[in-house]
């Protein structure tokens, strides 16, 4: 059954967006809420390819929050765009590859079969390239490529680890040593952990804002899904891998302190919770999932506002540096909303922190660096708002549909938190 | 809950505070009639009613100091936020929502804090005088800062205490069992920094930018008080070390707050070192002796909410932070206050009667700094803003009775401090600034610079790679010419020519050839006989 709906959610929202490449906007919306039939919940089957196998395609309770969000940010994000993308004289067919690239991300999570989420991942990286080459800031080009070229790294590293297991299904996925290995690391460059991370902060920045919001808050986060669902098969070396998460959490927090320009800090703090992301996926048992889903979702919709934020500046007052970012009260409150469910002070991100400092093993040195890490992460985003707190209160004009997508996103932390008992229970 | 937090909503909707007063009226009253939570997660304390009862009188204050100010829906908004927060804090028996109310404590006290803006002169802290390198002077965004880092700190080793916990014991509180050392320091940890004990005192100071009604609440039966509130709450689950550990801080502190608060000159740092001063006499009897620390936190919270309004009174009529004068009610106010905190009055008899001798010294300090304000001249003033804090003061002891306990009655003592001189040292805290202002963030910037340093080289050294890809591809674009062409040309041609040399020679020739050797070999083998 599932199949039939998978290929019907396709079909459609695959033609909307094709049509969007023509028809922008209205078309892209469209593609997007046919994207929601895929939270449909069912199991199929594609086909069977040769050497590849079952073409399996799932939807279920633990992948629903990593696919909505997706969807809903991509919604949220393309209602953001048209007066940034006026502001850049974009063409139309932006809206087209938009589309095309929420539904990498559909395709990321429900496939089952790991070479098809390889596939995905290419579709991920040709668009958001796209989008960078011909709109981005500064030196683009050299920006896509960097980022082209890492992508590719990690998205290949993860295929060949596959490929060599020989079991191409997440449920029956085994690998040992270097194989497994190879995953892995293929993942954490997706994700831009520690030490792979060299291309993030460039091309999380560079992008133009409405890519950027969803590049930093959904693309990177989606590899965390993957950590947590194959860490069983992996045979993966979790208690190292908690910790460098927890260090990168540390190191991309200091990184945040060196910036002045909104969009370079807001990167250089992805891969701050891409490391607690880390972190939360490898915790042994059953709150690990919890902790890697709340998490991304608080992340997501936290740096999404943040994002949409500095891309308001930019068409509103022509600036990226965060010292120079006036604000009236209704952008103060919404900059208290993103940078606190940022913080994970409050929100849902907070219980998602929760859930992450129970995977902390009794020892005093491993406690210790997880006290730095939560600190860490919350004192940026404290700091980056005290940074636009002091430049000051002004009134000037900003487009009220930018302002709506930035609060809905800064609001719904609160608002699933709200929601989190249901889930839960 | 809901209620409290919907106040908070509309207070912020509509601007004024008449959902703060309806919504704690109705809370205390339900309380106090007995109403309790019907659901497991929650389960009674008997701070809530108490809380209530104090965020009602601050509620009603604020109609009077806070009119005119700017931002009343923040403020509004925010007080809501704070006094739901504690009443979670305070009910919650799942960790979950007791981490909820401990962060929203958190939040609502940095938000509050940044009510005034930094150009307003009521919103600054400290004499803007320069020692240790540090400028005497925090604006609220700064104070604000300070005071999230400093108490995040605290909130994060309570996440971890707690989850850890919850994943070995279940997530009611209330059925745990002992916890480990790790997550008993980690609690510590989060007490102390949430009551301001050493070394985390001055987020406290400087968290007096916020108005008066905000010191008020946060000083007497919100957010400092949650510190040993949740010492009370685990009390019973920590080591026995631990109740030393607190021992030792809190009453260092107890000291040490009692000192700062003889020098300071601005009359809500003065009431902010008191309190930690306070904090720390609770902290330290906490876990030995819950009842007694019960009744400090009770004693405590009244007379220091009511004295904050009664200096705050002052402040509002002088417009000045350092008021030259106070009414004539807030004086007497500020005299009760000191009797209920030294045990004289009836609550303050219960709370230090069986309180440890060397609280006496603590006592002796009040004496002599609360002296100091009673000092400063009277003035008329009969705004009715007196009617909550005096209230605070007088309601409570005719609810609790004790006769004090006369060696209570040497606290008295402490009034030659009165007129002693100020020493620099307790007006500069001890020099505790300088650790938040300079020691911290110069290792904090070392770290990060440390830290762009090296992902700079590196990002660096990978950019400058790209040449070495490009010798790469040229060295293998020369070799594949090379073999290219040693296949394709050289190969080739030498066949071809070889061919074409074949070719040119006829076959007769070849036979000829062969024929005369193949005789001549014959001819040599029958010579040399070697023919069989």
């Amino acid at each position: 059954m599932y199949s039939e709906v998978f290929l019907l959610a396709t079909a459609a929202s695959g033609a909307a967006a094709v049509a969007a490449l023509r028809l922008g906007l209205p078309a892209a919306l469209v593609s997007m809420a046919f994207m929601f039939l895929f939270l449909t919940p069912g199991e199929g089957s594609l086909g069977v390819l040769p050497y590849v196998g079952e073409i399996a395609v799932a939807m279920d309770y633990y992948k629903l929050p990593f696919v909505a969000v997706s969807i809903v940010l991509g919604l949220l994000v393309a209602l953001y765009s048209p007066p940034y993308l006026r502001h850049l004289g974009v063409p139309q067919w932006y809206y087209g590859v938009h589309a095309l690239y929420v539904l990498s991300f559909v395709y990321i999570i429900v496939f089952e079969n790991l070479i098809f989420v390889f596939l995905a991942l290419e579709l991920s990286i040709i668009t958001s390239f796209l989008l960078i080459w011909y709109f981005g800031y500064g030196n683009r080009r050299f920006v896509a490529l960097l980022y082209f070229v890492w992508a590719q790294v990690g998205s290949i590293l993860f295929l060949i680890g596959v490929a060599i297991s020989g079991a191409f299904l997440a449920d029956v996925f085994r690998a040992y040593g270097v194989v497994s290995l190879l995953v892995l690391v293929g993942l954490l460059v997706k994700m831009g952990t520690a030490g792979v991370h060299f291309w993030l902060p460039y091309a999380h920045a560079e992008a133009p804002t409405p890519l950027s919001a969803l590049l930093s808050p959904v693309h990177v986060g989606l590899m965390a899904y993957w950590i947590w669902r194959l860490k069983t098969g992996a045979g993966w070396p979790l208690d190292l891998l908690f910790l460098y998460g927890l260090l990168t959490a540390v190191y991309g927090s200091l990184l945040v302190f060196r910036e002045v320009d909104f969009k370079r800090a807001l990167a250089d703090s992805t891969v701050a919770n891409m490391g607690l992301l880390v972190a939360a996926a490898s915790i042994p048992g059953e709150i690990s999932y919890a902790a890697t889903a709340l998490l991304f979702v608080g992340h997501a919709f936290a740096k999404a506002a943040l994002f949409m934020l500095a891309g308001l500046y930019i068409v509103s007052l022509h600036t990226r540096i965060i010292g120079e970012a006036k604000w009236d009260r209704y952008i103060l409150a919404a900059g208290v909303l993103g940078f606190v469910a940022l913080a994970g002070l409050f929100g849902i991100t907070l219980v998602g922190k929760a859930y992450v400092a129970a995977g902390v093993p009794p020892v005093p040195h491993v406690a210790a660096l997880a006290v730095l890490a939560l600190v860490a992460t919350a004192v940026y985003s404290f700091y980056l708002f005290n940074q636009m707190y002091r430049a000051g209160e002004a009134k000037f004009e900003y487009p009220a549909e930018m302002y709506t997508a930035i609060l809905a996103a800064a609001a719904t932390p609160y608002l699933l938190l709200l929601l989190l008992p249901l889930w839960l229970l | 809950m809901a209620l409290a937090f919907a106040a908070a909503l509309t207070d912020l909707l509509a601007a004024r505070g008449y959902a703060a007063v309806a919504a704690s009226a109705f809370i205390l009253t339900s309380l106090l009639a007995g109403a309790g939570p019907t659901t497991p997660y929650l389960k009674p304390s008997g701070f809530a009613a108490f809380v209530a009862g104090v965020y009602l009188a601050i509620a009603l204050y604020s109609h009077f100091y806070m009119r005119g100010a700017e931002r009343p829906r923040w403020f509004w908004g925010w007080m809501g936020v704070f006094f739901g927060s504690m009443e979670l804090f305070l009910l919650a028996d799942h960790w979950v929502l007791l981490l909820l109310g401990w962060a929203g404590l958190d939040l609502a006290s940095w938000a509050l804090i940044l009510t005034y803006r930094d150009g307003d002169e009521m919103g600054l802290v400290g004499d803007g005088g320069r020692a240790a390198g540090v400028t005497w002077l925090w604006t609220p965004s700064a104070s604000a800062l300070r005071a999230v880092v400093t108490v995040e700190v605290g909130t994060a080793s309570l996440l971890i205490a707690l989850a850890t916990t919850a994943a070995q014991q279940g997530p009611f509180i209330s059925s745990w069992g002992p916890l480990g050392d790790v997550a008993a320091a980690l609690v510590l940890l989060a007490a102390f920094a949430k009551a301001a004990q050493l070394p985390f005192t001055d987020w406290l100071m400087t968290a007096m930018s916020a108005p008066t009604p905000v010191s008020a609440l946060l000083h007497s039966s919100t957010m400092v008080k949650a510190g040993p509130i949740l010492l009370l709450k685990l009390g019973p689950v920590l080591p026995h070390w631990a109740a030393e550990a607190a021992f030792v801080v809190g009453a260092a502190t107890a000291i040490v707050g009692g000192l700062m608060a003889l020098g300071q000159r601005e009359p809500k740092l003065m009431l902010a070192a008191s309190t930690a001063s306070y904090l720390g006499v609770i902290t330290a009897v906490a876990l030995e002796s819950p009842k007694e620390a019960t009744w400090l936190i009770y004693a405590h919270g009244f007379a220091k909410a009511a004295l904050f309004m009664a200096v705050g009174h002052a402040i509002h009529i002088n417009h000045s932070r350092t008021p030259s004068s106070y009414p004539l009610i807030a004086k007497v106010a500020i005299l009760l206050g000191m009797l209920m905190l030294v045990g004289v009055l009836p609550l303050g008899a219960l709370a230090k009667n069986e309180a440890p001798l060397w609280t006496l010294a603590v006592s002796a300090l009040t004496v002599g700094y609360l002296g100091r304000l009673l000092r400063s001249p009277a003035t008329q003033d009969w705004e009715p803003m007196w009617a909550p804090y005096l209230a605070l003061l007088i309601a409570p002891n005719f609810i609790y009775f004790a006769l004090p306990s006369p060696i209570l009655f040497l606290s008295f003592a402490g009034a030659a401090l009165v007129f002693a001189g100020k020493w620099e040292v307790f007006k500069r805290r001890f020099y505790l600034p300088v650790v938040f202002d300079r020691v911290v963030p110069q290792l904090f910037r070392w770290g990060w610079r440390a830290a762009a340093t090296v992902d700079k080289a590196v990002d660096k050294a990978l950019q400058s790679s790209a040449p070495l890809w490009r010798l790469a591809v040229d060295a293998v674009t020369v070799l594949d010419w090379a073999i290219d062409v040693a296949l394709h040309d050289g190969l080739v041609a030498g066949v071809r020519r070889a061919s074409e040399r074949v070719a040119g020679l006829r076959l007769d020739y070849y036979l000829y050839m062969a024929g005369v050797a193949a005789a001549f070999l014959i001819a040599v083998f029958l010579a040399l006989g070697l023919w069989p």
